[in-house]
């Protein structure tokens, strides 16, 4: 309980920052955010009516504390381009580029999971060395790259799909997940690479204990040794990098989603990037980091569950 | 007696060498043909060909023409050399002020360390490429800033890594025996510590380096990146993505450059680490 109300309190601290470094990086931009939504040919008589009312005459600390309470209300200010709520904008999006990460992250314990195993029980032998040599080669394949590779052969020579289409979750939800399914497949494989290399490591130092030699020697099935004690033990540095994966696969999605073509926050990040549109910039990424940190909690209290013996 | 020593070398290299000589070959071949690039190049980059659009690899262009009629081998030299100088940029910033960083921290310890290493941690938890894209919607886009922004961006992961090898260093025998002969502190953090932290350093670096070169070619393909008329691996993907159909050629040679690029410095990486060990 102890751990839980430590992680909590250092995730608060770490949002606490988060926020203020975000909220600043915005703050010093050039130009007057007021100008920014009236447009140059308004009168400074409006120009100054607005800024009162949008409380930027405040001192910084007050609107920071401003902005801080509105945006956990759920208020993320006004888009400069549309003139629309940037909440809008981007609240039907968050679940999109959600599920694309989730469904990459299945894939990548879908992946390095039985691989592993398999290499670890083959040790040296023929299969653990093309699996080897294979991720050495898919660690270093950009997952956007991969994307491309795959609208020309699933989506031009087989058309299994049609490359940049997409079919929204209140349309048809098994649709929704056809489409997703290659792109979360590109943001898997290399991350897949990655953690079998480190599975399959950990799980080979693990394997060198000598309770696993005690148990084999009682008689009891490799296979069973390997899946009931030894991945259980080994399985813990794989957790941690998986957390720290999480942060990756967001970023890679936003690339993804590019590539096929699908209207997650990626794009409205990118297209208010290119229109410095900032409070929507603003918003997608505190969103991000915080979804990431929260993700972090969670694992590290996971990793603890998994692993009685840390008590970090 | 020579022969034995030749021998035990070459067993060595058996064991362990293999990245290492697998990746410094393919870097030093992927890196020649980028700074060939920067003299010479089969045809101009920018010299547009209207009968020769989209065609295919053949012996006057081996990678084929692009949508303009340009030779997409040149482009690729030259768009692979802005690649470079932007991953070359990112590493010497982000590494340069890490390292800095990571060892002032790490060897003194303190509130300073506390305060940054809280700051680095908020960091950390942006993906970096995130980081960058806030620095490029503030800045931006273009070769240099991108540079700027990668490299601030990558900043606190060097800084993180540098700082555990120093704190790792700090009680080792030799250093506090140079502290109580009265050696200056500048000395001993980049003269005694630093050179026996290279291997996790390097190697360290050569991850850095992928990874600015993946960014770099991500951030060119959104169009936040690199501009036209620059080339770039990335800006080529992204372009080429509209003649999949009719020009696939375009999306796959630049990518597997790429590729190759990465692949190289990946394993000249694990093979410093392999080879020279470091303190793990």
């Amino acid at each position: 309980m102890k751990f839980v109300i430590r992680k909590l309190s250092g995730l608060i601290i770490t949002l606490l920052i988060v926020s203020i470094l975000a909220f600043l990086a915005f703050e010093v931009i050039p130009g007057d955010p007021a100008r920014s939504i009236l447009g140059t040919e308004a009168t400074e008589s409006k120009v100054q009516a607005l800024r009162e009312e949008m409380g930027l005459n405040r001192p910084l600390p007050q609107r920071y504390g401003r902005w801080v309470k509105d945006f956990v209300g759920g208020d993320m200010g006004i888009s400069y381009s549309y003139q629309t709520p940037v909440r809008e904008m981007i609240g039907d999006k968050i679940p999109i580029t959600l599920t694309l990460t989730a469904i990459a992250f299945l894939f990548i314990l879908l992946f390095s999971t039985p691989i592993s195993i398999l290499c670890v029980r083959y040790e040296n032998k023929f299969i653990d060395k093309l699996f080897t040599i294979l991720n050495q080669i898919t660690m270093s394949v950009p997952p956007f790259f991969i994307g491309i590779i795959f609208t020309v052969l699933f989506g031009l020579v087989f058309r299994l799909f049609t490359p940049g289409g997409y079919v929204s979750y209140e349309e048809s939800v098994s649709g929704f997940f056809k489409y997703l399914i290659l792109p979360g497949i590109a943001i898997a494989l290399p991350k897949a690479a990655m953690t079998i290399k480190l599975f399959r490591n950990s799980l080979l130092a693990e394997m060198r204990q000598d309770y696993v030699r005690t148990a084999q020697s009682r008689g009891n099935n490799p296979w069973r040794v390997l899946v009931r004690h030894v991945l259980r033990n080994g399985i813990s540095p794989v957790v941690t990098f998986l957390g720290m994966a999480i942060a990756d696969m967001i970023a890679n999605s936003i690339v993804i989603e590019q590539v096929f073509g699908i209207p997650g926050l990626g794009r409205t990040l990118i297209s208010s990037i290119s229109k410095r549109d900032y409070p929507v910039v603003e918003a997608i990424i505190v969103l991000i980091a915080a979804v990431i940190l929260v993700v972090n909690v969670l694992v590290d209290l996971l990793y603890q569950k998994l692993d009685r013996r840390i008590e970090v | 007696m020579k022969l034995k020593q030749l021998r035990i070398r070459k067993r060595k290299l058996g064991k362990t060498g293999y990245n290492f000589v697998f990746g410094l070959v393919l870097t030093a071949v992927m890196v020649g043909l980028i700074i060939l690039g920067f003299f010479w190049s089969p045809y101009d980059p920018e010299a547009m060909q209207g009968s020769l659009k989209l065609s295919g690899p053949a012996l006057a262009h081996v990678f084929g023409t692009d949508q303009f009629g340009r030779d997409v081998f040149s482009r690729i030299l030259v768009g692979a050399g802005n690649t470079l100088i932007v991953a070359l940029g990112t590493i010497v910033i982000g590494g340069g002020v890490g390292i800095l960083a990571g060892a002032v921290t790490g060897y003194f310890g303190g509130w300073l360390d506390e305060i940054l290493m809280r700051v680095n941690d908020a960091l950390a938890a942006f993906p970096s490429v995130l980081l960058a894209l806030v620095i490029i919607s503030v800045w931006g886009t273009g070769k240099y800033k991108v540079m700027l922004a990668l490299g601030i961006a990558f900043i606190p992961s060097f800084a993180r890594i540098v700082r555990g090898e120093f704190l790792r260093c700090r009680e080792e025998d030799y250093i506090v025996s140079a502290r109580l002969i009265g050696v200056s502190a500048p000395r001993i953090l980049f003269v005694h510590i630093l050179p026996n932290i290279m291997p996790a350093l390097l190697s360290a670096l050569a991850i850095g380096f992928n990874n600015a070169v993946v960014q770099e070619a991500g951030m060119s393909y959104l169009g936040i990146g690199v501009q036209p008329p620059d080339a770039s691996l990335g800006l080529m993907l992204s372009e080429s993505q509209t003649y999949l159909a009719s020009g696939p050629w375009c999306a796959i040679f630049p990518g597997i450059f790429l590729i190759l690029l990465i692949l190289g410095v990946n394993m000249l990486g694990e093979g410093i680490l392999d080879r020279f060990g470091g303190g793990r």
